[in-house]
């Protein structure tokens, strides 16, 4: 979009900075460059804030964060607003990304301390989970959890682990792996909902 | 995944709840995931129960603390947007492209709002083209009308939305040449509101806008090019 006449681009960029999520999504589909910077802008520091929480590792994170953005703004034109709210749709691919980072980091085979540290839930993790559940409920509901069903949460949350990683870095069968994130899941839904978890 | 290699679909509710959580935590492997996504495809209870799960784990992520990225983040990532071109469209997308807009002027309509597009992938807008160029525009789908010449050509069409917050949407893909045109409506009483100026780009463009309320239903839509010279015209329906 080129606007014209005095200050186009003030005004068009005010513009697009005053409209909602879904019509910045829009304008990105339509190509629209004014609408991509207003929503860079809008999102940069949720996306980069999920990236690091996930990665902790502030290069990786930037490298994340960026391919996020702009696959928003490539793959604009199939977001369906009916289906998703922007926000979610965007953290969803910064998601997606980050666990694709550390499953890559994760080639490179974990030495047996940091596979040690993963498992204790020390406080690097207990931090990760800090991050990851700001919400007060949500934490409480957490703490709540038996701690092997919090581990199991958080290693496949915060670190993309898959249940069968997470019974090998736990030592207990597939099954189990996924009977806790299932449970922990569970409970959490429960708290989300204002229940008290069963 | 061949067809004969693909695992019988699932059937039993039970076979599959293990894995919602999983699902909705993005960490099912791919086999896994097709054989879930198979079955919540015929289960609605299922389905009900991965959306509430997702809600879940979009809830993990969406209350993160915000963080400042590094210095020059945003530079940097609107240098690699102006590189690449959004997904690239194809026949039929335009007017997807117009049911996304539709959708978020719909949810949006109370802002002061302009979304357009340029055809050249090398202008700031630029990055649809084959959109503009390869999409058959659709004459008369309801609200939509056709823009057409004085001579009767036929060059865009506009699509008006008289609802709460009014807009219009219009879309040029058959004049010429790069150049700015003025976007003029008038509405049931005669008046006339001129809407803005926006860029073509080898004849093309679009643009949503909102429409003053107060016109009321709308009578035509001119475009007219900076010299005052009328291009195309649209006239809706009484």
């Amino acid at each position: 979009m080129r606007l014209v006449g005095s200050e186009p681009s003030v005004r068009a960029t005010a513009q697009a900075d005053s409209v909602s999520d879904e019509a910045l999504v829009a304008g990105m589909a339509a190509g629209d460059e004014q609408a991509a910077a207003a929503f860079v802008r809008r999102y940069q520091r949720r996306v980069f804030g999920l990236a690091m929480s996930m990665l902790g590792d502030r290069a990786l994170a930037e490298d994340v964060a960026q391919e996020a953005l702009v696959r928003a703004w490539r793959h604009a034109s199939v977001f369906d607003p009916r289906r998703a709210p922007v926000a979610a749709w965007l953290l969803t691919i910064t998601r997606h990304l980050a666990i694709d980072a550390l499953r890559l980091r994760r080639a490179v085979p974990l030495a047996d301390e940091e596979i040690a540290r993963l498992v204790r839930c020390d406080d690097d993790t207990e931090r990760a989970i800090e991050v990851a559940l700001a919400r007060p409920g949500l934490r409480a509901a957490l703490a709540e959890l038996p701690a092997e069903q919090r581990r199991a949460l958080v290693l496949a949350h915060a670190y993309g682990y898959t249940a069968a990683e997470v019974g090998r870095l736990e030592h207990v069968p597939l099954g189990t792996a996924k009977t806790r994130i299932r449970a922990a899941m569970a409970k959490l839904r429960g708290a989300m909902h204002g229940e008290k978890a069963p | 995944m061949s067809d004969e290699d693909r695992a019988e679909p699932v059937r039993v509710c039970g076979e599959v709840e293990g894995d919602l959580a999983e699902l909705a935590l993005c960490v099912l492997t791919g086999e896994e995931r097709a054989r879930v996504v198979d079955h919540l495809e015929g289960c609605a209870a299922c389905a009900a129960a991965l959306r509430e799960l997702a809600g879940v784990a979009d809830r993990l992520v969406a209350d993160l603390p915000e963080m400042d990225p590094p210095p020059g983040f945003e530079s940097r990532v609107l240098h690699r947007i102006r590189s690449v071109e959004p997904r690239p469209t194809r026949r039929g997308d335009h007017r997807l492209v117009r049911a996304v807009a539709i959708a978020a002027i719909a949810a949006s309509a109370a802002a002061a709002f302009v979304v357009g597009r340029a055809s050249s992938p090398s202008t700031p807008a630029g990055g649809i083209r084959d959109a503009a160029g390869a999409a058959a525009p659709s004459r008369s789908s309801g609200l939509s009308v056709a823009l057409l010449t004085s001579a009767g050509r036929f060059v865009g069409d506009a699509y008006a939305d008289g609802g709460r917050h009014p807009w219009l949407l219009v879309s040029i893909d058959r004049l010429s040449g790069d150049s700015s045109v003025t976007c003029d409506v008038t509405g049931r009483d005669g008046r006339v509101v001129v809407l803005g100026s926006f860029w073509l780009s080898s004849g093309r463009g679009s643009w949503v806008v909102p429409v003053p309320a107060s016109l009321g239903r709308l009578r035509s839509a001119l475009i007219t090019a900076s010299g005052g010279k009328v291009l195309a015209s649209a006239t809706f329906a009484a």
